[in-house]
Parts: structure tokens; sequence; C-alpha cells
């Protein structure tokens, strides 16, 4: 129940609005299993003591992860946690991280470079999302990955 | 208000400090020099004095006698000097140190307003400067009272004396004080503020000295003595320094037209002219008063008129 | 975020100053509102008016022409003054005073609404000593005394002139979000000028531009950043353009770029971009004929 389970980051040059940055890393932390169920976010003035930016996009990102039920406030309280997007194979140790762990020894025993594994990835997932056109919400996932 | 009076008194503290230092120190000395002045009195060597000749003489040798006066009229210079000094380091920076810092943006931004910014500032200097000025007149007044117009003393009409006490004094100081806080305010410079400050308030001075001397406010009296009768003593009257003859019709004349004090060659002179009379002008000592009132409404009526610029002034310049 | 009844942070209608002893007009004919809870940048060039519009919010200058109100009142008013907090670009502070010194005089100079903690807690933030001379202090850590007093007596609007001009980027964003987090405890407007157009990308909300002593803009920023695209494609494409509001064009060779608000959807083949607010700024403020520069 800390609330300082999480530390955004925010990138000024990325031209990206605060309240996007904000809302996907709260995702990914919620993906990576760094937030839980019950966690208390950090307060709007945390937040922007540490990150300098308009309290308002705190609260804009905030009142969006609660419209997508992703998270509750509570007056006076703070606003939690209350659903996880952890997904069994993003831990550390599961399964699909040794396997992908293995082909990426493969690969780059293969002679490929870092970038050329990265596009490698990046044209599977597209080729993949192309096949079953499906967009689960992402929207801005390419642009942030391109 | 409260406020701005706590921040004037912070402000001001040193100098109401000075102030009070410099009046502690001259306090001193005068208890100091005027118990040595009555001291002196008391031994009998002034018993014989009168106001009437021009200076006392030591019975054996028939030399000049004097009181010890020279510390006192330092501190009437010290008075004379008062509303320069006042001007310059109380008054220029009172409105010029806020504009030379720009603080007085941050005052007003801090839930005052001009007036007020002003008002509790100016108050508490005014009273400050009256309480040292007043102080000083007095003592100047206390110190002097056994020599005041005394030939072994100093007389009503010595500058140190006609300037350096009394009423007009704390007039003065206050339209030295007005001065420099118009000066601080249109300057924005504590340190051109007080340069202005000394031209002003010197020529001022100046000016009041002349005005004096040229008996300019307070018109001399005409002393007529009929025929070659010996003339009224001057004593402690101030001369104007214009004397001379009267004929019949009521000419006057230069005294050069017969150049003898008395005796025949004076009677067979003022006969031959047909002069009827002598006279001379002079004021009294009584005059003290008018000399000082008149100054006190010049000077504080002065400072009255600078004060009201600078308020209307306050709202365009700052 | 506030009731539609409740007047605006700032209003002004036909607002002119012009400085007696230049004989110009530093602003005219500057009508804007802008919202309470908001966070603005006051944006322009030198000698654009920036100061001059703050002065004159914060009492300290009375418009020669038409008016201003801060939260529904007069600037010089008793009732503006206890709620409007103005620092000025100097930062004005006494030298020879303490830290401490210097808070306590907020405290008796604003009685009813001063509070020492937060006073306290944003000079402590910048680890300044309380029995430290101002005089002696950096720029940085004078400029945030300056705003512990402002912040200290609890303003509903901060106005702040070029309060990041001459720090280090580190104490620029510490003053910063020293800011933001008073912003997010309480309702409390801000309105700050700035030549640092990337400090202002993601902490101001509304943007209020000057040109030449005339408002420009008075605008929600993310509107701005939608309302805009940058277009980048062969000059032979011009002529589409025609009924957008170009901002700002500028010709390579065969290729134009060009800052545009559209009114409609863009014919013609273009690199579309959405260009980030620092960019949107920068195109206004270079738009047409430069502005006359600010007497040196």
């Amino acid at each position: 129940m800390e609330g300082d389970v999480v530390e955004y980051r925010i990138d000024r040059q990325s031209g990206i609005p605060a309240y996007v940055q904000i809302v996907r890393q709260t995702e990914q932390a919620l993906r990576m299993g760094v937030l839980q169920v019950g966690d208390r976010l950090p307060t709007a003035k945390e937040v922007v003591a540490a990150t300098a930016i308009n309290p308002n996009t705190v609260f804009r990102a905030y009142r969006d992860m609660e419209q997508a039920g992703l998270v509750r406030s509570r007056r006076g309280l703070g606003t939690f946690v209350t659903r996880s997007l952890a997904r069994p194979g993003a831990e550390d140790d599961s399964p699909l991280r040794a396997d992908l762990a293995a082909w990426v020894a493969r690969a780059l025993a293969a002679g490929l470079e870092r970038d050329d594994v990265l596009a490698l990835v990046t044209a599977a997932l597209d080729e993949h999302d192309e096949q079953h056109e499906h967009d689960p919400g992402d929207r801005g996932r390419k642009q942030e990955d391109a | 208000m409260r406020g701005t009076l706590w921040l004037a008194w912070r402000q001001q503290r040193a100098l109401i400090g000075c102030g009070a230092v410099v009046l502690l120190a001259a306090v001193v000395l005068a208890a100091y020099s005027r118990a040595g002045m009555v001291e002196d009195l008391r031994s009998g060597l002034f018993d014989g004095c009168d106001p009437g000749p021009l200076y006392c003489t030591r019975s054996p040798d028939g030399l000049p006698r004097f009181l010890d006066v020279e510390p006192l009229r330092l501190l009437g210079a010290l008075n004379l000097a008062l509303p320069v000094l006042v001007g310059m380091f109380w008054g220029a920076p009172l409105l010029g140190r806020d504009r030379e810092l720009g603080t007085h943006r941050m005052i007003l931004s801090q839930g005052v307003g001009r007036a007020q910014w002003f008002a509790s500032r100016f108050a508490l200097a005014a009273l400050g400067t009256t309480a040292l000025s007043g102080s000083l007149a007095l003592l100047f007044r206390w110190w002097w009272e056994p020599a005041v117009n005394r030939s072994y003393g100093v007389f009503w009409y010595e500058a140190t004396a006609l300037t350096g006490s009394g009423p007009s004094l704390v007039a003065a100081a206050l339209f030295g004080l007005a001065a420099g806080t118009l000066a601080g305010l249109l300057a924005r410079r504590v340190l051109s503020a007080a340069a202005w400050t000394l031209l002003v308030t010197g020529a001022v001075a100046v000016l009041v000295q002349w005005t004096h001397r040229a008996r300019l406010l307070v018109p001399p009296q005409r002393y007529v003595s009929d025929g070659w009768r010996p003339k009224e003593p001057m004593g402690d009257k101030w001369s104007t320094g214009h004397y001379g003859l009267i004929t019949g019709s009521g000419r006057r004349d230069s005294v050069l037209e017969c150049p003898y004090p008395s005796g025949r060659e004076l009677r067979e002179c003022m006969t031959g002219h047909g002069y009827v009379s002598r006279y001379y002008e002079a004021n009294p000592a009584g005059d003290y008063w008018a000399f000082q009132w008149t100054d006190t409404a010049l000077l504080g009526g002065l400072a009255l008129v600078l004060v009201l610029v600078t308020v209307l002034l306050l709202r365009r310049r700052v | 975020m506030t009731g539609p009844d409740e007047p605006a942070a700032l209003h002004a209608t036909e607002l002119g100053f012009g400085y007696r002893a230049r004989g110009d007009r530093a602003l005219r004919d500057c009508g804007f509102t802008v919202p309470r809870g908001r966070i603005t940048a006051l944006v322009g060039r030198n000698g654009a008016g920036k100061s001059t519009l703050l002065h004159l919010a914060g009492g300290l200058l009375r418009p020669t022409h038409g008016r201003i109100r801060v939260l529904g009142t007069a600037p010089d008013s008793a009732g503006a003054r206890t709620r409007v907090a103005l620092l000025t670009q100097d930062k004005p502070l006494y030298p020879r005073f303490t830290v401490a010194d210097t808070l306590r005089m907020g405290g008796k100079l604003n009685a009813s609404s001063w509070d020492r903690r937060v006073a306290e807690r944003v000079v402590r933030e910048g680890g300044i000593a309380l029995s430290a001379r101002v005089g002696e202090l950096s720029p940085g850590r004078r400029t945030r005394v300056a705003l512990a007093l402002a912040l200290g007596k609890r303003p509903e609007l901060l106005l702040l002139d070029e309060p990041l001009a001459d720090l280090d980027p580190v104490v620029r964003t510490e003053i910063m979000a020293t800011l933001m987090a008073e912003a997010a405890e309480r309702e409390l407007s801000i309105v700050l000028s700035s030549h640092v157009l990337p400090d202002l990308e993601q902490t101001c909300d509304w943007v209020l531009l000057l040109r030449a002593g005339r408002v420009e803009l008075s605008e929600d920023a993310d509107a701005l950043r939608e309302g805009h695209t940058l277009l980048t494609g062969h000059v032979d494409e011009e002529p589409a353009l025609r009924e957008h509001t170009v901002v700002h064009r500028r010709r390579h060779g065969r290729q134009l770029t060009a800052l545009v608000r559209p009114r409609g959807p863009v014919g013609g083949s273009w690199h579309v971009e959405r260009p980030p607010l620092e960019e949107i700024l920068l195109g206004h403020l270079q738009d047409g004929a430069a502005p006359k520069e600010a007497a040196a």
C-alpha cells in the first residue's frame, strides 16, 4: 500500500503529451507487475514536485485511467490500483521470457545487430497485427516504437 | 498599517540609533561644559560684566574676558547642519533605497498600498526627526542659558543661536527630511538623491541666513536720539549697520557727513549741516522670537508643500 | 474546473499602456480572458509588452487606455492586493535582511493571509539557511526566497515575470516543481512569462502570446496543439493552403514547410506532423514582418 511504488519520468522533447506519458508508464508498471492491485499511486502533488509538470496534466491522466477502470480515486485517501494488467508471460522468470532470451542469443550469434533484432521483432508484431486485424486499445503503441 | 510600521522600524532602527547616540553625546558634552561655565561665572570673574560693553575686561591687564562657549557654538553648528544631514541620510534613502533596489515593487505586491508604504515610513522618520531636532534645540537653549546675550557669551543673533535653537530648528529638520524624501522619489538613486538634497537644503539654509542679514522678514527698528545727546547703547540689539544723521526736514544722511563720535567737533558739524538728530537701525533682542516664528512658518510650510508634492507624485512615479 | 460565473483570473478590454518617456505604446487594444485555475504561459519577444502587462495586472502600473481586471476586481484595489502576488523580473529583496527577516516581513505585511509553513517549506526545499543574508544568496536561491514571499501570502493569482531567467537548468526545474506542487495543492492560477519555450511545454495549459503590444493568442494549450499542423511538401502544393490560416511558412528549394491552422481537411499531398507547443509558439512569434526590436 505504499505511495512511492512508481516514479514517472516525463520526456519533454518527445512531443507526446505528458498525460499520455503518465498513462503509458502506469500501464507499463501494471504490466510488469511493478504496480499491483491495492497500490496507491503518488498524489498529483508528489508527481508534480518530482517532474515539474502541470498538475492538471496529472489530474487528467488519473481521470483517464479511472474511466478505463484501472484505478479508483478515494477522496482524501488517494488513487488506488483496482485492476492488474500483469500477464503471466511478462514476468522475469516466465517461460516466454526464457524462450525470448534463447532466441536473442541465436540472433546475435547469427550476426544480427541490436537494431536488426528490434526491427525483426517490430516487423513480426506488425505482421501479426495485420493478420488479426484487431487493435486492443494501444493506439499510440506503433508510434511509440517507431 | 502595523506591518508597514514594523518594516519602517526595521529599516530605520539603525538611523534612529545613530540619532540617539549623537543626542546622547551632545547631552554629555553639554552637561560637562555647562557645569564648567556655571562654575566660571560663580568664581566672580565676570561679576563686573554687563551686556553693555562689547567685551568684558580683566581688571589688572585689561585683556578681554570670555567664557568657554566654543563647545556650545559647536552644537550650534551641528544644529545648523542638521536639516542637511537629516535630508541626506534619512530623507534620501526613505523612498530612494526602495526605488534603487526595486523593492517597492515587492512591498507593493505584498498587500500594501502606495499611500500606506509612504505614510508609515515617513511618519516614523518625521517622528524621529522631530524628537532629535527638538531635543537638540532644547539642549542648546539649556546650555546657552548662562551665556545668553552676554558680552562673554553668545548673542541671540549669531547664526548658531538664531538658527541652531528654537522651534525653527524642528521645522528646518522636517524640511530637510521632506526634501530628501522627494529627491529619493524622483532620483531613483540614493546617492544622487542625497546630492540633490545637499544642494537644495544647502541653498535654502543660505537663503534663510540671507533673509536674516537683510532683515527681509523681520524689519529692524529705528532708534533716534535728539541732537548730540549720547545714543541709546546698542547692548544686545542686532545692528543692521545703518546709522547716520537726520536733518530738520527728516532727510537721513550717512554718518560720514559728521564722522565724530561726540564732543565739540560733532556739535559743530551737526549745526553746520543742519542735522537735528542721530539714528541707528537694529533688531531688539525680543526679535529672536519673531525670527524664530517666521522661519518656523516658512520652513514648515515648505516641508508641507514638499510632502504634498511627494504624495501627488507617488501615484504617478511609483 | 471552475464555475462559469466565477470571474476570470485575468480579463482585459481594449487595454493599452504608453510609457510617457518613450512616446510609443507598449500595449494597445488588448482584449483577452484567462480563466481561473490555469497555468498560463505569457510569451512574446523582447519588447512585446510582457512585463508591462504583468505590471498592469499587478497594479504597479495603471492602464492609459481600457481596463484590466484580476479575479474580477481592479488590480490596485485592497481586495486584489491580498489575493494577487506579483514577482517582478528583478526579484527585488532587501539584501541586508536575512531570509528569516524577509519571511517575517511577509508575515507582518500580510497579517491576514500569511502562511508561514508554505513560505518556510519553499525556502527549505532549496536548502537555504534562514540565517543567511539575502544579498549573499545565489540568483537561484534569491528567486526561491522571492517566490516563498509570493507563495506565503497564499495568493489566488500568481504573476511571475521571467522567474526562470538567469537560472541554471537544475534550479529551473526545481523552482518549476515547487510552483507546480503549490498549484496542485490548492486553487491557484499562475501567469508566467518566459523566453524558455521548452520549459513551458509540459507546464502551461493556457497560452497568452503578445506580439508588438497586441495579444495574438489567448487559448488553451491543448486546443493550440490540436489546432495546428506542420506540413512539409512540394512548393507546387502551396495553393492548397489558401483556404487555411498559414501561421508561418518557409521555402527551401522546392520544399515548403508550413505551420498551418487548418479550417477543414487540407488538400494536396503533404507530410503531416503534429508540432510540439514550442514550435507552434515559435511560428507565431516569427510570423510575418518581424516586430520592432526593443530599444537597448
